[in-house]
């Protein structure tokens, strides 16, 4: 039977081959996993030759197996150089490859002299193990392969030092695994292999378990190389077998020493049983293998279907386009455990470009928009719809096809290495950008694999689903706030006008009856009286009563005219935009004396003196409307001479300043102090004034007032003591 | 035969002479007043069958009038008749419902049909 020593190196040999295999055949396009496999294979021929070389074979058998050994240590030495520089390539390791193919012949070098008697030589055999001296390049040799071993631990600890989270980790642990599997197998073997026994020297051989072990936690823990998805499943299946291999020998044993030998019927009837429990027993034991593993090893793995069904689930019942936002960033961050999220919103349909930062978690506000200045990121995600991981910036700098390009690739990686983050996922919607979900780094520094990435497109397709449904909901939200905001703005306009309405309205209707009253009062006299002329009263009254009757009605009819001339003029005047025009030059002195002189005739008949003086010397010249100046002096004198019994009327003209001011002062009745106030409204007539006149319109002084206020710079106003007199003044500026 | 005494109570004396004219012609006893509170008097005093009241009356408001004469117990149940030019809907509606007899328009009517219409309301006044 083989010794122990056999099964150990085997199992070694089997787990290094399986991790270089399952590592290339993962990524068998990459070429760290293919420098990882050659690696490896080296150290498996290494490995071998090193354990053979110190068996019972032949002498020239263990010869060879000797030279073997030390050629293949050199290349192990020398491709695991590569693959360290290989898998920090770009970070600012790029190695000339000049450089590389010098390293390679110095190594292909030294692999052929092994063969030769320059490096090692006088190979002898005792106590069962391989012996030898060092040869004139023994030194040279020595050096090389600990330079080889000794750059990569340089490399190694410089990117250790560089780097964070989980390229970190994986860098300690291959250091940490390598350095001391090396160590052990150089000193042993190189140094000290002359001075130790078979079994000792097979320690450096025994070391690379350290390196085996190392790595493997390395891919398991911190997702090296990626395979720790294939690694966990052959694990699992490991168990599994373990399973089915420790029942197989259980029942068999138990068989063998109840009924002697499992061949026997006890036996195969036994096995009917056993063979259906274990068939019941084996899925669920599956099952749990699978649970267990991937609670142990997967801790945090996240089921990525789950994920993408509640999200999708949750988008379609939310509308609002911030609940929208909110839920993609956070279902992101929540799965992939990140530190920084964000979701960054597009406007491309209008001139610049206008950027909005939807929602932010970890990231400084104004670093998001940053990202996106200079259209460089926006453009390139909306050519390449897929996600942009930070660490292919380098890669992609370097097959960029002109130097702007590559300016502005090397410019954005800097930007998101200074902004932390890593990742940059489009969202598309109608082939245009509709925005940028930006994403930092996992808690646990942990890279984007490519089952993240997978996860995360689909998202983010869904995710711009829901934001352009969102938008476009909320444009048309917003287009009917705009609308509700115009239809309550018209909504308010026309209940303003209708009030106005309502009160114009009203007023007019107020007019009317007063109108109507003044019209109806001489009508009915009229009518009455003449109706009695038709019945033939008249005869029955004295001839002056007659005369006095005949009269008042004629009286009557008179001021109907003058009363309907008034409600003309005043209902003009009434309305809110009465307008007149105040564009004649008037000689003013000229204006009222006319008006003086044709007022005389009834003065003399009253017996009453009317004069017109004027104070000061001319001109008098004002602008003003001819039409309606004429009608207030008109009403002014007419006024005067129907409130005043006896005495006189004075009406004066004077410049004061740079005003004109006429004075209609009479020794009339005079106006109440009570009614002084209101004496210019409409209708409105001193207490006193039905006495003397019965039928005034009370609009005179309403009519004189309006037009006063239409000429600019001009005013009335009035003095009066009951039963003494009145003076009423008119105020025009002077026209230069 | 105790004449009819019919008040009116008016602040135009043109119109006071038109309606005095025609009532005494037609054998009434008109008499008259040209302000509302001289008016009350006079109707306390007077107790005239009948009162023909205007509405505007200078300073005062005929309706005022007519709800004193309404709530005053002497003359409470004398007919009144408002007889104005003014011709707003809803004064004619307080007067009726004050409790006057009629609302009449004076354009409408000649000094005949209203002593007709005098003579018309206090007979129904007795039938009743």
């Amino acid at each position: 039977m083989l010794d122990l020593s056999i099964w150990i190196i085997l199992i070694i040999i089997t787990s290094s081959l399986f991790l270089g295999l399952v590592a290339f055949f993962k990524n068998p396009k990459n070429k760290t996993n293919r420098l990882f496999l050659l690696m490896i294979i080296f150290v498996v021929i290494w490995q071998l030759s090193n354990f053979f070389e110190n068996e019972d074979i032949s002498h020239n058998l263990a010869k060879l197996f000797l030279r073997i050994d030390f050629a293949s240590a050199v290349f192990v030495g020398y491709s695991w150089l590569m693959f360290v520089l290989n898998f920090f390539q770009g970070n600012r390791l790029i190695v000339k490859p000049v450089i590389k193919i010098i390293t390679f012949f110095i190594s292909l070098l030294l692999a052929l002299l092994s063969f030769t008697n320059l490096i090692i030589f006088n190979i002898s055999f005792s106590n069962g193990s391989i012996r030898f001296d060092n040869g004139y390049l023994w030194l040279f040799y020595a050096l090389a392969v600990i330079a080889f071993f000794v750059i990569s631990y340089a490399i190694l600890i410089l990117n250790l030092l560089k780097s964070r989270g989980l390229m970190r980790m994986q860098i300690l642990y291959i250091f940490l695994g390598f350095s001391i599997s090396s160590i052990i197998a150089l000193v042993i073997n190189l140094f000290l292999s002359n001075s130790l026994t078979v079994d000792q020297s097979r320690i450096g051989l025994y070391g690379i378990i350290v390196f085996i072990i190392c790595t493997f936690y390395a891919v398991i823990k911190y997702r090296l190389m990626d395979i720790r998805i294939v690694a966990g499943k052959i694990i699992s299946y490991l168990l599994i077998a373990a399973f089915a291999y420790v029942t197989f020998y259980a029942v068999t044993g138990l068989n063998n020493s109840f009924f002697g030998s499992i061949f026997t019927t006890n036996a195969y009837l036994l096995g009917i049983p056993l063979a259906l429990c274990f068939s019941i027993i084996f899925t669920p034991f599956q099952r749990l293998v699978q649970k267990l593993t991937k609670h142990y090893l997967f801790a945090g793995v996240y089921n990525s279907q789950e994920t993408l069904e509640n999200l999708t689930n949750q988008l379609t019942t939310i509308i609002n386009l911030n609940q929208v936002i909110d839920l993609v960033v956070d279902t992101i961050k929540n799965t992939l455990y990140l530190d920084k999220s964000g979701v960054l919103l597009i406007d491309q349909s209008v001139q610049p470009v206008k950027y909005q930062i939807a929602k932010v978690i970890g990231f400084n506000r104004q670093n998001g928009i940053s990202l996106v200045q200079n259209n460089f990121l926006t453009q390139y995600l909306t050519k390449n719809q897929k996600p942009l991981v930070k660490e292919e910036l380098d890669f992609l700098s370097e097959q960029a096809k002109n130097e702007n390009d590559r300016q502005s690739f090397v410019t954005l990686k800097n930007h998101m290495t200074k902004i932390e983050a890593s990742l940059c996922l489009p969202l598309i919607s109608n082939n245009q950008l509709i925005g940028i979900i930006v994403l930092g780094d996992k808690i646990s520094g942990g890279a984007y694999s490519q089952e993240d990435l997978k996860l995360l497109s689909l998202l983010s397709s869904q995710a711009s689903i829901a934001i352009t449904n969102a938008r476009y909901y909320k444009e048309t939200q917003d287009f009917n706030k705009t609308l509700q905001t115009k239809v309550d703005e018209q909504t308010k306009d026309i209940q303003e006008k209708a009030v106005r309405l309502e009160k114009l309205l009203k007023m007019r209707s107020e007019f009317l009856d007063i109108a109507s009253h003044q019209l109806r009062t001489p009508t009915s006299v009229i009518k009455g009286t003449l109706s009695m002329m038709k019945e033939g009263d008249l005869d029955k009254m004295s001839s002056k009563e007659k005369t006095y009757f005949v009269e008042g009605m004629f009286q009557k009819s008179v001021k109907l005219e003058s009363i309907i001339n008034d409600i003309l003029v005043a209902s003009e005047m009434d309305t809110a935009d009465f307008d007149i025009k105040v564009e004649d030059e008037i000689e003013l002195d000229k204006f009222v004396e006319k008006e003086v002189s044709e007022h005389q005739f009834d003065a003399q008949e009253k017996n009453i003196t009317l004069t017109f003086e004027k104070l000061t010397p001319g001109p008098f010249k004002i602008k003003g409307s001819a039409k309606y100046l004429e009608q207030v002096i008109d009403n002014l004198i007419s006024n005067a001479l129907k409130y005043t019994l006896k005495g006189s009327i004075k009406t004066t003209i004077k410049q004061d300043g740079k005003d004109i001011t006429i004075a209609v002062s009479d020794t009339g009745i005079g106006i109440p102090k009570d009614d002084m106030e209101r004496i210019f409204n409409k209708f409105i007539r001193g207490k006193n004034a039905r006495d003397v006149y019965t039928d005034g319109s009370g609009l005179g002084l309403f009519i004189i007032k309006r037009v006063m206020d239409q000429h600019p710079n001009s005013k009335v106003w009035v003095e009066s003591e009951e039963g003494k007199g009145s003076n009423f003044y008119l105020q025009f500026p002077l026209l230069k | 035969m105790l004449k009819v005494k019919v008040l009116f109570i008016e602040d135009d004396p043109d119109q006071i002479f038109l309606y005095q004219t025609k009532f005494k012609l037609e054998g009434y006893n008109f008499i008259s007043s040209r302000d509302g509170k001289a008016g009350l008097n006079l109707a306390e005093k007077e107790k005239p069958n009948l009162i023909l009241l205007d509405v505007l009356l200078g300073d005062e408001n005929g309706i005022d009038i007519l709800k004193n004469l309404k709530t005053n117990e002497k003359t409470k149940n004398i007919p009144v008749i408002v007889f104005s030019n003014f011709a707003k809907k809803e004064t004619i509606e307080q007067a009726l419902t004050l409790g006057a007899v009629d609302y009449i328009i004076k354009s409408k009517v000649v000094p005949s049909e209203i002593v007709k219409k005098v003579a018309e309301t206090l007979s129904k006044k007795y039938v009743k």
